[in-house]
Formats: C-alpha cells, structure tokens, sequence
C-alpha cells in the first residue's frame, strides 16, 4: 500500500488513471440507479458497442475518439429514444439491434485501415496508461453535469424510474428526463472506456446499483450508497490490480462483484436476525 | 344552459376510434357531471380502457370531441410494480401534485400537511413512511387514491379499482370513494369487472361494447340492457342478485 502511495506521486500515469477511475466510478455509480431500476441493464453493453463504432472511425480518419465516440453513443441513445417511442418497439429489441450494428460498423473500417492496425484491445478491455490530462477534464465536466442532473431533476428521475406512464400523466416531463439519461449513460460510457473498456463498462453501469438497492431504502440512498460502492470498488480494485500486477478494469470488476457478494449474504443474515 | 355547463366536468360527443380500419369504439357520446358516480361497464374488449385512455389524453388521432371542464386524477389498473424500488408511500402520492407545482419545483409544509391530510383521510396516514413494496393490494390502491387525489381533481377516474383487493376491502374502498365524492363535489367514472359493486355503488350506469348501448340512471337499467351487450348470460355475471330484485319488484 505504502509502495502505491509513494508510486502515485512518482508517475503521473498513475495518477491520471487513479483519478479517471475515481471520476468513472461516480459517474457510473449515479446512472447506474436508473438503469436498474428501469431494468435497462442492456443499455451500457449497447452504448459501449455503439462507442465502439465511434472509436473505429476516429482509428481510420486519425481524429479524437471521445468526440466520435461521444456522437456515435449519443446517435444510438437518441435511436433508442425514437424507435421506442414513436414506433412502440421495446428498448431491448432497439438495443439489440443497435447493438451489433456499431460493432459491425466499427470492424468494417478497422479493416480499411492499411499497413499498421492499432491494437484495440485497450479499448475493449480497458488501458490506464491511455488515460490523459485530456480524459481526466473530460470526466470532471462530465461529473459535475451529472451531479447537478440528478440534484436539479431528483424527483423527476425518481418518478420517471417508478411509473414512467402515471409521471406523465401527473405533468412529469418524462420525455426530456428520458433523452436526458439515455445521454447520460451514453456519456457515461464514452468516459469510462479507457478504464473499463467496451466490454466490462456494463458491470460499472449495474453492479453498485444492484448492490445499493439490496440496503436502501429510499432513492436518495440508493444514489448515494451506488456512489460509494463503486468508490470503494474501483480504489480497493487499483490497489489490488497494481499489487498483483494485474489489469486494473478487470479487477474493479471483480471487486464491484465481491462487494455485491458480502452484501448480499450479509443483508440476508442481518434480516434473519433481526426476523424480517 | 349555463347551469349545465357549469355542471358538467366531461363531455364526449361523436367519438370513434379504429385502428388499422378495425373498430375499437364508434360514435360515443356521453356526459358527466359533477357529483355524479357513473358505472361504465361492458365484456372484455368492448373498448373501456381505450376510452378512459383518450380521455386522460394519452390517445391520439381520434374522431369526435372530447370535453374536460376541470382537473382529471386518475388511479390505473393494478398492476405488478417493482417491490423492491425504493420510494416510500408519501413520495408516490406526492406525485399528484406535481403538475400544481410545477417542473423543479419543491414540497411546501402547506404541501406536505395536505398530505397528510389525504392519507388521513383514506386511511394510510401511518403508512406513510413505509416502502410502496411493503403494502398490501387494499394499501396500494388506497395509495393510488391519494395520489390522484393530491391532483384535486374535478373528475377522478378509478380503472377497475377492485382489483388486488378483497371482498370486505372492495366494499369499504366503494364507499370511501362515494364519501369522498360527496364531501368534493367531483364526478367518479369507474371502470369494474364486478358488475354487483358498480350497482350498488354507482348511481349512473354506462354500457359499452364498441358503441355506446346505454347511459341511464341505476333504477332504470335493465338486464335486458346488460343482456345487450355481454354475450354470455347475464345472470352468471351479475352477483347483486338483490339489487335486481329490490329495484324490480318496485
């Protein structure tokens, strides 16, 4: 422990990816409570992949990949929106369809790209040392969009969660909260590739909230315990990643799963005690 | 004239709506007025949920005209909700006063005093802190109630209330919602199942079956009139046997 603390303040890389983990895990840790309780769990897997389209384009014409992966992931939430909405198509059917259709996307121009092919397994899989100066601004405007999201819309999130149809019916702007998170996630998600990658950013986007929701009582301290959880999650999972010499997406991972684990037993044998 | 008008919280006048050329309902036209507690019944199909929903405005692309003089709440049919979500029974039933406060804006103490009031009133003031997960199928409809009532509406609209509850429950919730009609002045358009409750609770009956078969007063229906539009006999479907009889025999 001691050596990662005094390593921390030797490497920047460290530092930046320490950091993004801190900033991904809040960012996830909040949507992550709309996503299950809307029971949208597909959503992330379907963002990601859509980034993943984003980020074979941004490969082939040399551009930033957080602005294509950012139009590609927010095309696809908006899509969602659409086709649920105007055309009464379920959100996993969109999803499922989405989905696929941005990897395809994605591997069809990984394979116009001649001579040198990158290696995109930092993207699937996660790679602190891609992280910058540049991710970590990215992920502090995108928390403090976030935080005051879910402070200036609480009740709105709370309703739209609960009754999507009888919010509308009672004068809830559910179509705006709708697009609103639906971006959200996507955002969510194009921030979290580098520490998580496209194929483990779902765990990020359910885990503490399923976690969270075993305890909680009332939507405030779902949000907050989410936050938590993965706070304590992605800290211990660094630790642990850089003690082992392992991948640190990976390990968060496991961690977000252990914690899930201990809460879920220890809930259980808590009620029974207490005869609940 | 006037008195009417004034009187009146919804009008239908021609309504029809098809979808994909097939008929869901055709040329109804009805009104209700405040006070009155109006019965719509008909089989399954005939197109009752259909016609609560163009009233509440969640149906688009209708013929005819629909009026609402005043406020509408509205408690839906029962249905399985997440037992797990984290809200509490105040926090649902501050819902139906979210339109009067309008978009960002937060509960008063003036807010939150009515309702306490309104849970007082339908008997769940001591469940109000509890988890919605944790009521029975009687709570969460007496819920339901509040929170279309927060909406202090002038025609509340019950979509089979009766179901999740049992029988003493049905009847003590019947005679709630006419206690409180009464003490509001409001109009009450519910959809039942339970032909034997809505006769005994109703004072208006509504037959539908796609058209409009009959809109009269409860004295003057006639199982003949039910005849018309359920298919099978109605003397398996209607339990107040009573009913009848009393009401015939005069």
């Amino acid at each position: 422990m001691t050596e990662f603390i005094a390593d921390l303040f030797r490497y920047e890389f460290l530092r930046n990816a320490l950091l993004a983990a801190v900033m991904v895990s809040t960012l996830t840790g909040m949507f992550s409570n709309v996503v299950v309780l809307r029971k949208v769990e597909f959503i992330g897997d379907g963002a990601a992949h859509a980034a993943f389209g984003g980020i074979a384009f941004a490969l082939l014409f040399g551009v930033s990949y957080q602005l294509t992966a950012l139009i590609t992931a927010g095309v696809f939430a908006v899509s969602i929106g659409y086709f649920t909405r105007k055309r009464k198509i379920s959100e996993s059917s969109v999803i499922g369809m989405l989905l696929p259709l941005s990897m395809a996307l994605g591997i069809i121009m990984l394979s116009f790209i001649r001579g040198f092919t990158p290696d995109i397994t930092g993207f699937l899989f996660g790679n602190i040392l891609l992280v910058t100066r540049d991710d970590i601004w990215m992920l502090v405007f995108m928390n403090i969009g976030a935080v005051a999201f879910f402070a200036l819309f609480f009740r709105e999130l709370q309703y739209y969660a609960f009754d999507e149809r009888m919010a509308s019916h009672y004068g809830v702007p559910t179509t705006l909260v709708h697009y609103a998170v639906l971006i959200g996630v996507s955002m969510s998600v194009v921030a979290s590739v580098k520490i998580a990658g496209v194929i483990l950013v779902t765990a990020f986007l359910v885990t503490p909230a399923v976690t969270s929701k075993l305890v909680a009582g009332r939507f405030k301290s779902m949000v907050l315990l989410s936050v938590i959880f993965g706070l304590i999650a992605t800290t211990t999972g660094m630790v642990t990643s850089y003690w082992l010499d392992i991948p640190p997406g990976p390990t968060i991972v496991l961690m977000l799963f252990v914690q899930f684990l201990i809460v879920f037993f220890f809930e259980k044998i808590l009620r029974r005690q207490s005869g609940t | 004239m006037k008195e009417n008008n004034r009187r009146r919280v919804l009008g239908i006048n021609g309504l029809t709506y098809r979808v994909n050329s097939h008929r869901i309902l055709e040329g109804i036209s009805f009104e209700i007025e405040r006070g009155e507690f109006a019965g719509l019944i008909g089989p399954n199909g005939a197109g009752k949920t259909t016609l609560v929903k163009a009233i509440i405005g969640e149906l688009e692309e209708y013929e005819g005209e629909i009026q609402v003089n005043g406020r509408i709440g509205y408690l839906p049919q029962y249905s399985e909700f997440s037992r797990d979500f984290p809200i509490t029974t105040r926090q649902v039933a501050a819902m139906g006063i979210y339109k009067s406060k309008g978009f960002l804006r937060r509960l008063t103490t003036e807010d939150q005093k009515r309702l306490d009031e309104l849970m007082k009133q339908v008997g769940i003031f001591e469940l109000s802190e509890r988890r919605v997960g944790t009521l029975s199928g009687g709570e969460y409809q007496r819920l339901m109630l509040v929170r279309a009532l927060a909406a202090e509406p002038d025609l509340l609209i019950l979509d089979e209330p009766e179901a999740g509850i049992d029988e003493m429950g049905k009847a003590s919730f019947y005679r709630l919602v006419d206690n409180l009609k009464k003490s509001r002045n409001m109009a009450v358009l519910m959809i039942s199942h339970d032909i034997g409750m809505v006769f005994d609770a109703c004072d208006r009956i509504i037959c539908l079956n796609k058209t409009l078969h009959c809109h009269k007063e409860v004295r003057s229906v006639s199982p003949e009139d039910l005849k018309k539009i359920f298919s099978t006999d109605f003397d398996y479907l209607i339990r107040s046997k009573d009913h009848f009889e009393r009401e015939h025999s005069q």
